[in-house]
């Protein structure tokens, strides 16, 4: 049963990337070719057209599609026009470097919405709900890039507590992975209050109370079980939303990720980078779907047996 | 009341598409000047003043004629403090790999890794002339046919000679289109190059040049045997490079990190910094704070806006390199009604160049002086004076061309560069005072670019700041507008005559007296308004750094930073 539906899965997931690769190839040479953006100096037509048979941009737009298409499916994106290195290996660095920025704020995001959005929950209307909902809106409508600038200010240039960027030990994480937090961390928090805040309503935490049970056995094991199914639902989705956040954090704490090399790519036209990120993307949203989809049926049963 | 004052002014934002960078850059640097306000803890953001370079270094001046004899360039240094450096520069500032066939950038850690046969002098001046590098002279054989004498002693960084080979090698192979390198423009009228033994070059070119030596500022020699081996190759060059340069590379991450040693078979010896970390930060604002934290040493690129708060700092100094180009905008040349020159004049002098200076650009640079050519160029012909503003003439000369109230244009302006929005609307509300309506049109580096080599059709108008460096001389930006260009900027006869006298003459003052008559003929029929000299600074730690000369923004060279 299992199989067959990873199976299914897998098979729908393939028809995606097809049509998105297929999507990405095309867009990406809407604007024109990269050769102009690579040289510099003066240079003739002729001098430009020699550079474009060299990059076998001069080709029939079909065969070159069709050669991509062909290296695609061996996982060969071809060579940064670029940097001349190959485009997936080069991606795949820079994706675990951003990484290392995403998954801890995501994670930590999660850990800490859980209990504060419970928390506001049980004391709806009291000064906790209060302050909790009024930095979760602050935390929501701030823009990553202010907040990546003030905490600059105030932690590295004013305090000197933290380095202002770069890659290093758990020092150099803790600003832009705070300032990435700010976003998904207020919008977890709002959610898990409103689904606490729904359950609490319901006739089985009634039955459980009623049992004798404490307050926090209820909200913990009853409450927040039947709660976390939009937050996993929203999680899967998010972590294309906190990715493309994060080009904007790298930006600002000058993180080598992947965010910045797609940036400059897209500007440079560097069509096999741009596909190669298209390609990882995709496939890693893909995967969260399906993880995301596994553990609805971990989590409900009901789910689990349709 | 013209359509432009009616409109709200958010709605004149919102009519510009806004680019993810762009929003990057702008809430980025309108933070920092909102956060200081809220904390209450900054001074006043006061205006910046450019504060004065430092001490030109001893260097040998060379003279820079033909049948040049050279000696090596001195040390500025008697004692060596010796020590590490850690740079911040921005993105526009380094290559996209080690390999210098991957970017036309001059950038600087392709003047640390690698030999150029003449490099620019660091003398703090703002017209460097050529020096000595790997040739130690050069003279032309004939007037198509240069020769340079080679350093016997300069070794790559492992340990074998460098030859004329090396140097024949590295022409050749920037110049086969196959082999991709971004610099094929660097050599279009070399023909030719020979070994004639291992320490003598020669470089024959398919017309008269005399700017041969000039260009060779920016031909990084590769060794061929690396580069040429295909088991290394380019690939190789770009993470694990091989250079004669004064230093080696440490380790490398593309786009995050540059780290040098000294390359300890340089022939420069253990001059300069022992060791160089160059850090590649992006947005303006985190370079800054990072040198104001001391994180780093030296950063390029500081936005005029922001540097007021460096110079308060005691222990930080902010400069200006010699500007290489300026802010201004090409103009449609051929089609109606800007082909007619009265019309294209009246653009010039509907525009006040001094208060744009002051305002946009925080009174930092100069107003350029009718010509296309910023001040320390070679060529700048300082007879010409910047177009006046005046507006009556302006409207007198449009109505002579029969160009009606309530015309329309548009403006190509590039968001990503420093100021450009708010410099695109104060031109655009000049032309509104003549009576004609602009649309302001963001476009990317990409598409500008296209532009530029005439792939596709530009507005009437275009941003462009053609660059006319110390190096190049003023050849480097004529040469866009000669009649033959694809690009289609310029169809002047007499300019063509003026400019090929020019590049053909190899006597620097009659070749500087070809270059003004270009000029002059331009600056009577111009195809672009040259409104302010680029602004460019940097800034670095005084307590760290005693002698720092830039010759441009880049290059920096670590060779030649004395440490206090």
């Amino acid at each position: 049963m299992l199989l067959r539906y990873l199976l299914r899965r897998f098979a729908q997931a393939c028809a995606v990337m097809f049509l998105l690769l297929t999507l990405l190839f095309f867009t990406a040479r809407l604007t024109g070719d990269p050769v102009t953006y690579l040289v510099g100096g003066f240079l003739t037509a002729n001098d430009i057209q020699k550079l474009k048979a060299a990059y076998g941009l001069n080709r029939p737009l079909l065969q070159q599609y069709a050669i991509f298409l062909w290296q695609a499916m061996h996982l060969d994106f071809g060579q940064s026009i670029r940097t001349h290195q190959a485009a997936l290996p080069l991606v795949l660095s820079k994706a675990v470097t951003s990484a290392q920025l995403v998954l801890p704020a995501l994670v930590l995001s999660v850990l800490l919405a859980i209990p504060l959005g419970a928390l506001a929950a049980t004391q709806r209307g009291r000064l906790l709900d209060a302050l909790t909902m009024g930095a979760a809106v602050i935390g929501q409508s701030v823009p990553s890039f202010f907040l990546g600038v003030l905490l600059i200010f105030i932690f590295a240039v004013k305090l000197g507590w933290l380095p202002v960027f770069g890659v290093g030990g758990v020092r150099h994480l803790m600003l832009p992975v705070l300032t990435l937090m700010g976003y998904p961390l207020a919008r977890y928090t709002r959610l898990v209050r409103a689904q606490v805040s729904e359950a609490l309503t319901h006739e089985y935490v009634r039955t459980a109370r009623a049992k004798g049970l404490t307050e926090t056995r209820v909200i913990v094991r009853h409450v927040l079980k039947n709660s976390l199914l939009p937050v996993i639902t929203i999680l899967g989705v998010d972590l294309g939303v906190v990715v493309s956040a994060g080009v904007i954090v790298e930006a600002i704490f000058a993180w080598p990720g992947f965010g910045s090399l797609l940036l400059q790519s897209a500007v440079a036209r560097d069509y096999p980078v741009i596909q190669a990120t298209g390609f990882l993307v995709g496939a890693t949203v893909l995967l969260a779907a399906i993880i995301v989809d596994l553990a609805y049926g971990a989590l409900d049963p009901r789910l689990r047996q349709s | 009341m013209s359509e432009i004052e009616q409109v709200h002014p958010w709605q004149r934002y919102l009519r510009i598409r806004l680019t993810r960078r762009h929003l990057v850059r702008t809430g980025a640097a309108a933070s920092f000047g909102l956060i200081p306000m809220i904390a209450g803890a900054c001074g006043s953001n006061r205006k910046a003043t450019p504060a004065p370079t430092t001490q030109a270094s001893q260097t040998t001046t060379r003279p820079t004629t033909a049948a040049a004899t050279a000696q090596p360039a001195q040390s500025p240094m008697t004692a060596v403090k010796h020590g590490s450096l850690t740079a911040g520069f921005s993105n526009g500032s380094v290559g996209q790999t080690l390999s210098p066939n991957s970017t036309a950038l001059w950038a600087t850690e392709f003047y640390a890794l690698y030999d150029q046969l003449v490099r620019l002098e660091p003398s703090g001046q703002p017209t460097p002339k050529l020096a000595p590098a790997l040739a130690t002279s050069w003279e032309n054989a004939s007037p198509t046919r240069w020769i340079f004498h080679l350093r016997t002693d300069a070794k790559w960084s492992d340990g074998q000679t460098v030859t004329a080979n090396d140097v024949k090698f590295t022409y050749d192979y920037i110049k086969d289109p196959a082999n991709k390198s971004a610099i094929i423009g660097r050599v279009g009228t070399v023909d030719t190059v020979e070994a004639i033994d291992a320490a003598t070059v020669a470089i024959n070119t398919k017309t008269p040049d005399p700017l041969i030596p000039r260009y060779a500022f920016f031909i990084h020699i590769m060794p061929q045997h690396y580069l040429g081996d295909p088991k290394y190759g380019d690939q190789a060059m770009a993470t694990k490079p091989i250079g004669s340069g004064a230093y080696a590379i440490d380790s490398y991450s593309q786009g995050s990190l540059i780290k040098l040693k000294k390359n300890p078979y340089s022939w420069r010896g253990t001059r300069g910094v022992d060791a160089v970390e160059v850090r590649i930060i992006p947005e303006d604002t985190t370079r800054v704070a990072a040198l104001q934290t001391g994180e780093v040493d030296l950063i390029d690129q500081v936005p005029l806006n922001l540097l007021g708060q460096l110079s308060q700092m005691k222990d930080r100094k902010t400069f200006f390199p010699p500007p290489t180009g300026y802010a201004g905008w090409d103009v449609e040349y051929f089609d109606p009604p800007y082909n007619d020159k009265r019309v294209r004049l009246a653009f010039a002098h509907a525009i006040d160049y001094d208060a744009i200076a002051k305002t946009i650009f925080f009174g930092v640079p100069k107003v350029m002086q009718g010509q296309m050519l910023s001040s320390p160029t070679f060529g700048f012909n300082p007879n010409l004076k910047p177009y006046s503003y005046d507006p009556k003439m302006a409207k007198q000369l449009l109505q002579a061309a029969g160009v009606q109230e309530g015309f329309k244009t548009r403006m190509e302006f590039r968001p990503d560069v420093f100021q450009l929005q708010a410099f695109a609307e104060a031109c655009a509300k000049y032309l509104q005072d003549l009576g004609i309506q602009t649309e302001l049109v963001p476009i990317q580096i990409n598409v500008w670019r296209d532009g530029l080599y005439g792939r596709r059709k530009r507005a009437p108008f275009m941003y462009d700041s053609w660059s006319s460096s110390a190096a190049l001389e003023a050849s480097i930006a004529l040469q866009w507008m000669l009649s033959t260009n694809p690009g289609k900027f310029y169809n002047n006869a007499d300019f063509d005559a003026a400019y090929q006298a020019a590049v053909s003459e190899f006597d620097d003052n009659k070749r500087l007296q070809d270059y003004w008559k270009a000029t002059e003929i331009m600056n009577g029929d111009p195809p672009g308004l040259w409104i302010v000299e680029g602004a460019v600074s940097a800034a670095y730690r005084s307590d760290k750094i005693a002698v720092f000369n830039p010759i441009g923004s880049p290059p920096t060279y670590f060779d030649e930073i004395v440490l206090a």
